[in-house]
């Protein structure tokens, strides 16, 4: 790991001279139109260029000062989102017993798996699936029903994502290298099995910046973190500028973000006093642009004090926005995971670029390899409300257009039982589905077999899934890399091995 | 990629694969009629300036000969010292052969056009490079008021036998071999006994074991020992093989049936680490593909990673009782917990012996795992088998490897390490000066200290940075004595400027150096880590910790209050759950080799440092002791302040604010933030 290269001495540039620009929907429209729906090259040279001119003082992807390190930056063409929401459900909430319906299961219900299927995932690398189940199909105990004008069927535990179905796109067959929670988390979050790569939210505000000076650019949220724990969310190799804030939803909603008590009143004094000394120490040392980077720091800090505590502020949301996204519920974890859709919601609205937002609120989370039921009757029950409102709090602001809503996992459950009522992990196959941001609506693409056990039709990667998210952002993800070691690295791999799921992009 | 011209990638991708797979043919093939002038049997080599001329070079017949125009395949040059003098008499020093060879390559950037920087700045450099924390008041006044020509040099001695010397250095080379007390992934368990292996790089470097003994007992301590440890030295060559094992490890992988990848993983880990850490080299990408732009072929990856091929995790050692000179018991009980057992044991069946456990790696003789090339680097796709073998661009053909005579190992990793400490190897000297360099100017002679590669920085003078490799080798591989010929030099305390950059503290040492100027920081020699106490909320940020229990060794174990204050080297470092305030200040992932701290300047540092409670409490703790502005400039700054200083701290006092408030401003200076 070197940063040398990615930190050669910049230009010093004005510390505080960016200020966001507004993102206005025609210019976007007018993009998209000229973008002609594909990721040629040349249009995409050409729509770089355009967006330069409207913006000369950004810097291109990935070019980051130093000094500066958020200020925006020019994406490879037309953005459709300009921020992603992703909601990570940890452990591997089953697919046959939310949003991948299979009647069959309840003819081979007690039955052993078909031998046509079982022979089909034991020629694949995925055939360690079985690998501690009973060769026994377990039927799922939800009843399913079609829902909106696109007839999808979602299950009865997640009633009120059903209802959104039309801004839904599913993706029914996602696969990941490992069937153990970490090294596939991993995967999901840095695209690969081992610890030690960075994270999504690391590349992506390493790639555009943020649209706030006054907040982080990536924040996650949660009362747990994944399994694997920080390894997933971390900048890796990329510059410690972009490795995540964790947000709180309370207050105050950042570690060190207040004075102890009896020092905070003179603080904006200590900040004169320690600004006055610096300047002073400052001029010892001509061209020493570090130190102009570290006195700028600390008033972006002070103002960062105010900024953060107002977006934590979720009480000042009046009541009915509470109640859409559930905060009103009687149960502590509903509220809980219902207050950071919220705050995820208030951080985007403020330019925040990327939202990682967990739900874990044990040790468990979905992993239900005994009594699905008890296990997974009560997450839904935490997770569908926030998630539903979210959704239609950022459509009713017309924050969907430019938000990437993600929910995901790092893998499946298996349509065969293992233990008592529980089901094992399943890489082989799994549902995720994305919404906003660009992406079309009431859409569902790939397939499982018949019980809903292995990708047969169009399986998709996660690094497949990692191109489409940039590209969404305007990103080639091709052209997003950084250099360690003597290698290319990218998020999605050696060039030429992830392909962005282009047709689910407007 | 070009923006504007673009290969259908598809036919890119076909492409590549079929050179991959030519590559992989000819290599076999063409070793076989390699060098046909070298002693296959012998394994002797023909000298690298041969290799590189021999028209049968597999990497020049896979890529072509500009591959093998690379610097650092060149033999080390011991090159004669330049002439004294530039022309400008004015020019203070030259004496020094260092200032001499740079006095070229910097001649533009006016390195040495003024003096050294003043005294006080030049011994707080020194001190914080060397011990890592900062030089006291006192330290500075006596410096200060040291006239003799030898007082620089007095100091260098000073701190180089400093104990602390050993505990700064040790955090460098930790970050390069991905140091963590735990072992990563879902549950990120305790290793209870790693702290062994940092405790010995402290007294690896303390005592000033030679670099090439330092290498050949991390990678192959265990195979140097005919029996059990009989002194703490022959322990320590035992601990050493700690290194061998402190890459990630899943330990869940085998309830899904995945213990191929997690093997695959700590061979990927150890050829990695090892190629980057000791010799440079990037062994990564060709762990996938034949290198795009290092002479490196895939197969070399595998053939390097053959040598680690028998590697097992061995933390129970069996120990004959009663065999044992006083000073190794006295050890174990410090350094390594011993057990007495009654299981029988091979070769020592009935007799009474006891297990001596702690954080070591050996070879399991009997299970030699066969290494394949893996197509793309995928464990689940192996095509063919490889042998052992050193890079083929230098050495082809098959190294020599002699099982050691006590029959216990394999000879496999001795005879890497040997290769490794050669002086056929162009590699492991350039790499150790230069991270050396590294440390002392924050930037090495190579920017790209993990990567001596084509894709790597070229030197700023090879002629020194070789020339320096050859003063290492000569003096005994004394890395001190490499340190005391560097910072001697006039180059090392020139002004900052355009060649000399300013640092900021790493975390370890804004820590260390808060902790330090306030009166707080506590000595503590070695041992177990201390845990901080995080709230439950920090903690849960890796979920393993809510399902601990005595065995598990999931958990987090906070340490007495009494104990909080220790230097950060001895602070825990699990893979999992950071310290926030320590990951504030750019604290590197520690599942890969780590080649160079960044320092970025973030917001959400001067939080950190303005509001934590420890920072705040060691202010105050201070205060407590110190009765005005001028005392607080000698305790954490180490002077006096100036007239106007103190006039602007006395008129902030004069407002109400507290003692304790203006030693929290001055931690928070630029003064105390930069190594000057």
């Amino acid at each position: 790991m070197d940063m040398s290269k990615h930190f050669q001495p910049a230009n010093p540039q004005a510390i505080l001279a960016n200020r966001p620009e507004s993102f206005l929907p025609t210019q976007r429209r007018d993009f998209l139109r000229s973008l002609g729906g594909g990721l040629g090259v040349v249009a995409c040279a050409a729509i770089e260029s355009q967006l330069r001119a409207q913006s000369p003082n950004r810097r291109s992807v990935g070019d980051v000062d130093p000094l500066n390190p958020y200020a925006p930056r020019i994406p490879h063409f037309a953005p459709r989102a300009k921020s992603v929401i992703f909601l990570f459900m940890v452990g591997g909430p089953s697919q046959i017993d939310t949003f991948d319906y299979k009647p069959l299961l309840e003819k081979l219900d007690g039955k052993p798996v078909p031998a046509s299927i079982r022979d089909a995932l034991n020629a694949t690398r995925h055939a360690n699936v079985f690998h501690g189940c009973d060769d026994v199909i377990l039927k799922s105990p939800y009843t399913f029903k079609p829902y909106g004008q696109s007839g999808i069927w979602v299950s009865e535990l997640m009633p009120h994502t059903a209802e959104h179905v039309d801004d839904l796109c599913f993706i029914h067959s996602m696969q990941a290298d490992s069937n153990n929670h970490a090294p596939a988390s991993y995967q999901l979050h840095t695209g690969d099995v081992r610890a030690g790569k960075a994270s999504l939210g690391s590349w992506v505000t390493y790639g555009l910046g943020t649209e706030s000076q006054e907040l982080p650019g990536y924040v996650v949220l949660f009362d747990a973190g994944p399994l694997g724990g920080s390894a997933n969310y971390t900048n890796g190799f990329l510059p410690p500028a972009f490795q995540p804030t964790r947000f709180a939803a309370t207050n105050p909603p950042l570690q060190h973000l207040v004075a102890p008590e009896h020092l905070a009143p003179g603080q904006r004094q200590s900040l004169d006093l320690l600004q006055e000394l610096n300047r002073m120490h400052r001029d010892q040392y001509a061209g020493a642009t570090e130190l102009d980077a570290r006195i700028a720091s600390y008033e972006l800090a002070y103002r960062m004090q105010a900024s953060a505590m107002q977006v934590g502020r979720i009480e000042d949301e009046p009541e009915h926005i509470h109640k859409l996204y559930g905060i009103d519920a009687p149960e502590a974890r509903t509220q809980s995971f219902s207050r950071k859709c919220l705050l995820a919601r208030r951080l985007v609205e403020q330019g925040v670029r990327f939202v990682q937002l967990y739900d874990m609120p044990d040790k468990d989370g979905w992993d239900a390899h005994a009594k699905l039921v008890e296990n997974h009757t009560p997450r839904a029950k935490w997770t569908d409300i926030g998630v539903a409102g979210l959704l239609a709090d950022l459509k009713q602001r017309g924050l969907l257009d430019t938000t990437l809503v993600v929910w995901a996992s790092e893998f499946g459950r298996t349509p065969m039982k293992q233990g008592d009522l529980g089901r094992q992990h399943n890489a082989a196959g799994f549902t995720i589905w994305m919404a906003g941001g660009g992406v079309r609506k009431g859409l569902r693409i790939g397939s499982t077999d018949e019980i809903g056990l292995m990708a047969t039709e169009r399986p998709i990667q996660f690094r497949d899934l990692h191109a489409t998210i940039l590209a969404a952002l305007g990103i080639d993800h091709e052209r997003l890399s950084l250099e360690v070691s003597g290698r290319d690295e990218r998020i999605t791999g050696v060039a030429g091995s992830a392909n962005p799921l282009l047709d689910i992009l407007v | 990629m070009s923006p504007t011209l673009q290969t259908p990638r598809s036919l890119v991708l076909g492409l590549r694969l079929t050179l991959a797979c030519l590559c992989l043919v000819s290599v076999s093939v063409l070793e076989k009629h390699l060098f046909a002038q070298q002693d296959q049997r012998s394994g002797s080599t023909p000298s690298i300036g041969t290799a590189l001329e021999d028209p049968n070079n597999p990497i020049a017949r896979l890529f072509g000969s500009e591959r093998l125009d690379l610097w650092s395949l060149r033999p080390i040059q011991d090159t004669r010292i330049p002439e004294s003098g530039i022309p400008d008499s004015t020019v203070q020093g030259q004496s020094h052969p260092i200032d001499r060879f740079l006095a070229e390559p910097l001649a533009g950037i006016q390195l040495m056009g003024s003096a050294r920087v003043s005294k006080k700045h030049q011994l707080e450099r020194l001190s914080l490079d060397l011990i890592g924390l900062r030089a006291s008041y006192d330290e500075v006044i006596d410096f200060e008021t040291d006239a003799s020509s030898e007082s620089f040099d007095h100091q260098i001695d000073r701190l180089l036998a400093d104990p602390r010397f050993g505990e700064h250095w040790a955090r460098l080379w930790l970050d390069v071999v991905r140091y963590s007390d735990s072992n990563g992934f879902d549950w990120d368990e305790f290793r209870k006994q790693a702290w062994n292996y940092r405790d010995f790089v402290v007294r690896a470097l303390n005592s000033d074991l030679p670099y090439d003994a330092f290498v050949l007992w991390q990678l192959a301590g265990d195979e140097l020992l005919a029996g059990p440890p009989e002194s703490e030295a022959q322990l320590d060559r035992l601990i050493a093989t700690g290194y061998l094992r402190l890459g990630p490890y899943d330990n869940a992988a085998k309830l899904f049936n995945e213990q191929d990848r997690a093997r695959a993983e700590v061979l990927t880990d150890l050829t990695e680490t090892t190629g980057a850490a000791f010799l440079g080299l990037t062994l990564s990408c060709c762990r996938c593909h034949p290198h795009k732009t290092d002479p490196l072929s895939q197969e070399d990856h595998y053939r390097f990673r053959a040598f680690f091929a028998a590697v097992q995790f061995a933390d129970s050692t069996p120990v004959l009782l009663g065999n044992q000179p006083q000073d190794i018991q006295e050890h174990h009980r410090n350094a390594a917990s011993i057990q007495e057992s009654n299981e029988p044991i091979d070769g020592l069946k009935n007799e009474k012996h006891s297990v001596l456990t702690g954080f070591f790696a050996t070879d399991d003789k009997d299970h030699i795992e066969t290494i394949r090339v893996l197509d793309q680097g995928n464990h689940q796709k192996p095509l063919e088998t490889v042998e052992p073998g050193f890079p083929s661009v230098l050495f082809p053909n098959a190294p020599r490897i002699d099982p050691p005579s006590h029959g216990r190992t394999t000879g496999r990793r001795l005879a890497l390490a040997r290769w490794i400490i050669s002086k056929d190897n162009p590699w492991t000297a350039r790499v150790i000066v230069n991270r050396v360099w590294q440390n002392l100017f924050g930037q090495g002679l190579v920017a790209s200290s993990n990567d001596l590669g084509i894709t790597g920085s070229a030197p700023i003078s090879q002629e020194l940075l070789d020339h320096l490799s050859v003063y290492l080798v000569e003096h005994d591989w004394s890395l001190k004595a490499l340190i005391k010929y560097i910072v001697e030099s006039d180059a090392y305390s020139a002004p900052i400027g355009p060649w000399r950059k300013l640092r900021r503290l790493s975390a370890e040492q804004l820590r260390d150096v808060v902790l330090q100027t306030t009166g707080q920081l506590q000595h503590r020699n070695g041992g177990p880590p201390v845990w901080p106490v995080l709230s439950d909320d920090v903690l849960r940020s890796n979920p393993a910790v809510l399902d601990d229990n005595e065995t598990k060794t999931k958990g987090w174990y906070p340490s007495p209050e009494s104990q909080q204050t220790v230097r950060s080297l001895y602070l825990i470092q699990k893979r999992t759950v950071r310290i926030p305030w320590m990951e504030s200040f750019d604290l590197p992932e520690n599942t890969v080799s780590c080649a160079r701290r960044d320092a970025s300047i973030v917001p959400s540092q001067a939080l950190a440092l303005l509001n934590a409670t420890w920072v705040a409490q060691a202010a105050g703790q201070l205060a407590g002791r110190i009765e005005n502005s001028t005392d607080a400039y000698r305790a954490i700054l180490g002077r006096d302040p100036s007239e106007t200083e103190l006039r602007i701290c006395d008129a902030y006092l004069g407002q109400g604010r507290s003692i304790q408030e203006l030693v929290l401003v001055l931690i928070n200076s630029n003064e105390l933030a930069f190594v000057p």
